[in-house]
């Protein structure tokens, strides 16, 4: 029950709204590419727009993944809340990963704005044949996010020089993800870096569900799969990291 | 005046306030960061209407990513003289503020040359875009032209920085306005009527055309094109040169240059 | 020598504020001499940097006066700043990737100081400042005094006649502060007229030649540090070294003002208090109730206790 507690308290209190690169993030990133999508589209009749008000939506929420979570561990707030998080009996795991949940929940709003946006503003029509099934592939989107969220967090507070080149993962991962692209129309080499990210697979479904393709359950399967070894990995590196803080009482130690 | 040695403004003021200070991190985000971005882009477009128009919005986007780079730059140099409070220290000289403005702008304008020449290279390189070698001299015009618009415009944007605490939102919807409206990715022309006159009066969007046009993408004449950015520039320079008095003395009124963030 | 320099005449100056209008300098009137040390004493929040501010034209005044050298604040700031400097204490205001020596040519270009004349100005000021050995370490590894004589150092650049130091010695260790004092009396010996604030008032009795309180700010008295002691010698100080019995009781006793007790090594506690009219011997009598006097004299006033009875005054 706790760490339901603790997610709330997170939404609640630890979402900064006035963080105006989250705001770009949420709000005007989708926005800004659906319009491009728009103008593109008009150069030929026959674009599948459904896609791009997806890939708007997942652009957006990676952005706001890699910059909330990636960074809910280096940031300055957070130094001050580590000495508390040592002293308090919450593992260290609970606090980072209802960090890395709250954000990917957050990141659902800015799906919802591509939707509405792609709906109302540019009259968009989106087909998507079973609603159950679509909500059911972006939980597993959702799941697929935060994993990643909190390798990010991990990644980036183990090794401060990793966190300098955060801009740098951001355009990649959308290409190799197959957000524009399916995977299997990449070179070998990339598709098979692709299969190992979470995220890939997640979007796969998402993509799958729309068109009720017969892949998605396996996608599902394989997305949750891959989610829960990078989740038992984070358990043990984290489990490792909090070790290392209690003997040394800051970050960096490894 | 611009020549760069040791202890010359120009790179003393790239040491002190330039994020990118060593070869790997040059490497990485003036070489690799665009061939990404400009891949973003390809594929999308690719994915979405086919291959053909890919040289197209390659071509734009090597435009607008060094427009990018030029005013992110331009932006954050201003952002770290606040947070390190040398900003009054700099007005307070007898140097006029515009001047002293413009002269750091030469770091971000070397900058932005470096990733114009590469990304025409990268275009040719890794999208076959060639590059007409015939043409070299145009290009070489359309760059200066471009430059000087685009330096333009971010010396509006430093001056208003001097005025608030955080531009940084408001640099990034810049940056996206321009990414787009002006014709980065499709022609301007697409746009309806009031936006295509917004568009026109951007920065960067006759550049672009005349760029393509270069090319043989597009079949503009690319004079024309150039002269109106080229008086686009001048208007912005004209605002500009209001703009810093009026700050300057809104600021000593307001106390606001001694704020810091 | 003793032409005024800089003239405040009924300086206000407001500071907007979402509830309302923040008075900062509230009618405020001084005259600076030249080749005079000027302290401006106040505590935090007094108006002490929003007078530097004004007088060195980085800000503009809500109402009233200022000349500076004769020329106004408001109109003719161009003017005044090429015959001034200024240096504002804490750490900022460097570029810490630089080093000292670039920091300095950073600024020279920037005063327009003609390029073959750089190199000599630059080594003679960071030899003046005690700096010519750091010169080339980057500015991010200096100490806290080193940084502010490297301020120092960059406000001689343009042979200021007037420099303003708001806070100087903020936040230096003994041993830093002690050199920048002595700085500053070179330079004030080199006959730069010197206005300084400051919250510590030893060093404003050692360096200033004239001092002016405010608070509030509102300016309550000006002088020098010896006519302002001396304003205050009707003041009866004294302090005593006792060996106490009853440390609560002493404390709660309401017979004497102003009293400190600073506990020394158990028993023994010394003590500043002020009286209107005891006299030693009762004093003493009255004291041995708590425990035994070893020693009790009258104080010299210190200009710290002319600052505290002239405030309580103005306040
Ligand atoms: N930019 C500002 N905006 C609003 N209030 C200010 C500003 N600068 C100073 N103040 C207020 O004016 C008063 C005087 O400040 P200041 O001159 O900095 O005092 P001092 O330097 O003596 O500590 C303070 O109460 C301060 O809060
Ligand atoms: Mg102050």
């Amino acid at each position: 029950m706790n760490i339901i507690y603790l997610l709330v308290r997170e939404i609640k209190y630890f979402t900064n709204f006035q963080n105006k690169m989250y705001q770009f993030l949420l709000f005007f990133q989708p926005l800004i590419f659906l319009t491009i999508v728009y103008f593109l589209q008009q150069l030929r009749g026959d674009v599948n727009t459904d896609r791009f008000v997806v890939a708007s939506a997942l652009i957006s929420m990676w952005s706001y993944v890699l910059y909330s979570s990636g960074s809910s561990l280096v940031s300055q707030r957070w130094n001050d809340t580590l000495k508390l998080i040592i002293a308090a009996p919450m593992s260290l795991f609970q606090v980072i990963i209802s960090k890395a949940f709250s954000n990917s929940i957050i990141a659902l709003i800015t799906m919802v704005l591509s939707f509405i946006y792609a709906k109302f503003i540019f009259g968009f029509s989106i087909h998507i044949e079973n609603y159950y099934l679509f909500y059911l592939s972006v939980l597993v989107l959702i799941f697929s996010l935060c994993v990643v969220g909190l390798i990010l967090a991990i990644v980036f507070a183990s090794f401060q020089n990793v966190f300098d080149y955060q801009n740098l993962i951001h355009t990649p991962i959308i290409l190799i993800c197959g957000v524009f692209i399916p995977v299997d129309q990449l070179p070998a080499v990339i598709e098979y870096i692709a299969y190992g990210i979470p995220m890939t697979w997640g979007i796969k479904a998402v993509y799958e569900a729309i068109d009720l393709n017969t892949m998605m359950y396996t996608s599902m399967i394989v997305s949750i799969f891959v989610s829960f070894i990078y989740l038992f990995l984070a358990v043990f590196i984290i489990r490792k990291m909090e070790m290392v803080l209690r003997q040394h009482g800051k970050w960096g130690a490894m | 005046m611009f020549w760069i040695h040791k202890y010359g403004f120009t790179n003393l003021s790239y040491k002190a306030l330039y994020s990118f200070q060593s070869i790997r991190l040059f490497i990485l985000f003036r070489i690799v960061d665009p061939v990404m971005h400009y891949f973003f882009y390809a594929t999308l477009v690719s994915a979405m209407i086919g291959s053909d128009y890919l040289s197209f919005v390659v071509i734009g986007n090597i435009a607008s990513y060094t427009c990018h780079t030029i005013m992110i730059n331009f932006m954050t140099m201003f952002r770290f003289e606040r947070r390190y409070g040398t900003l009054e220290l700099n007005i307070a000289s007898p140097t006029p503020t515009l001047w002293i403005i413009i002269r750091k702008a030469v770091v971000p304008l070397l900058d932005g040359m470096f990733v114009f020449a590469i990304g025409l290279l990268i275009g040719w390189v890794i999208f076959g875009v060639a590059l007409p070698l015939n043409q070299i001299g145009n290009v070489f015009v359309l760059f200066v032209v471009t430059l000087f618009s685009i330096l333009s415009f971010s010396l509006l944007f430093a001056c208003l920085s001097l005025l608030f605490s955080n531009v940084n939102l408001f640099l990034n919807l810049a940056l996206a306005i321009f990414q787009v409206f002006c014709g980065v990715n499709f022609s301007v022309t697409l746009l309806p009527s009031g936006l295509e006159f917004f568009a026109r009066i951007l920065p960067l969007t006759h550049s672009i055309e005349a760029l393509r046009s270069i090319y043989g993408i597009e079949s503009f004449a690319i004079y024309p094109l150039l002269g109106k950015e080229l008086l686009i520039g001048f208007c912005y320079l004209i605002v500009s040169l209001l703009f810093v008095s009026v700050m300057e003395k809104a600021a000593r009124k307001r106390g606001a240059l001694l704020k810091s963030i | 020598m003793l032409d005024i320099v800089i003239e405040v005449k009924n300086l206000t100056r407001f500071y907007k504020l979402k509830e309302g209008n923040k008075i900062a300098l509230d009618n405020v009137s001084f005259d600076v001499k030249q080749g005079e040390v000027f302290g401006l004493l106040g505590p935090n929040g007094a108006g002490k940097t929003t007078t530097i501010k004004i007088l060195t034209t980085l800000l503009l005044p809500t109402a009233g006066e200022a000349k500076v050298l004769g020329l106004d604040v408001v109109t003719e700031s161009q003017k005044i700043r090429d015959n001034i400097n200024f240096v504002y204490g804490g750490e900022r205001g460097v570029y810490g990737r630089l080093t000292g020596k670039e920091y300095m040519y950073y600024f020279c270009t920037l005063y327009k100081v003609k390029h073959r004349e750089q190199q000599a100005l630059i080594e003679r000021l960071l030899d003046l400042v005690g700096l010519k050995d750091a010169e080339n370490q980057i500015i991010h590894t200096y100490s806290k005094g080193m940084i502010q004589r490297l301020h120092i150092a960059r406000s001689l650049i343009n042979e200021p006649k007037l420099l303003f130091l708001d806070e100087p010695t903020i936040g230096l260790d003994p041993v830093g502060a002690k050199l920048l004092r002595d700085l500053v009396r070179e330079l004030s010996n080199r006959g730069i007229t010197i206005i300084l604030t400051t919250h510590y008032m030893q060093e404003a009795d050692d360096l200033c030649d004239r001092i002016a309180f405010i608070r509030d700010g509102k300016i309550s008295t000006i002088g020098e540090p010896i006519q302002i002691k001396e304003s205050c010698n009707h003041l009866n100080l004294y302090e005593a070294f006792m060996s106490l019995d009853q440390t609560n009781a002493l404390q709660k006793d309401k017979m004497f003002k102003n009293l400190e007790v600073d506990e020394l090594k158990d028993p023994f506690v010394h003590l500043k208090f002020e009286t209107d009219s005891l006299a030693e011997t009762e004093i003493t009598s009255y004291l041995e109730q708590f425990g035994q006097v070893l020693k009790l004299r009258k104080r010299e006033i210190s200009l710290e206790d002319a600052y505290i009875y002239l405030m309580k005054d103005a306040g």
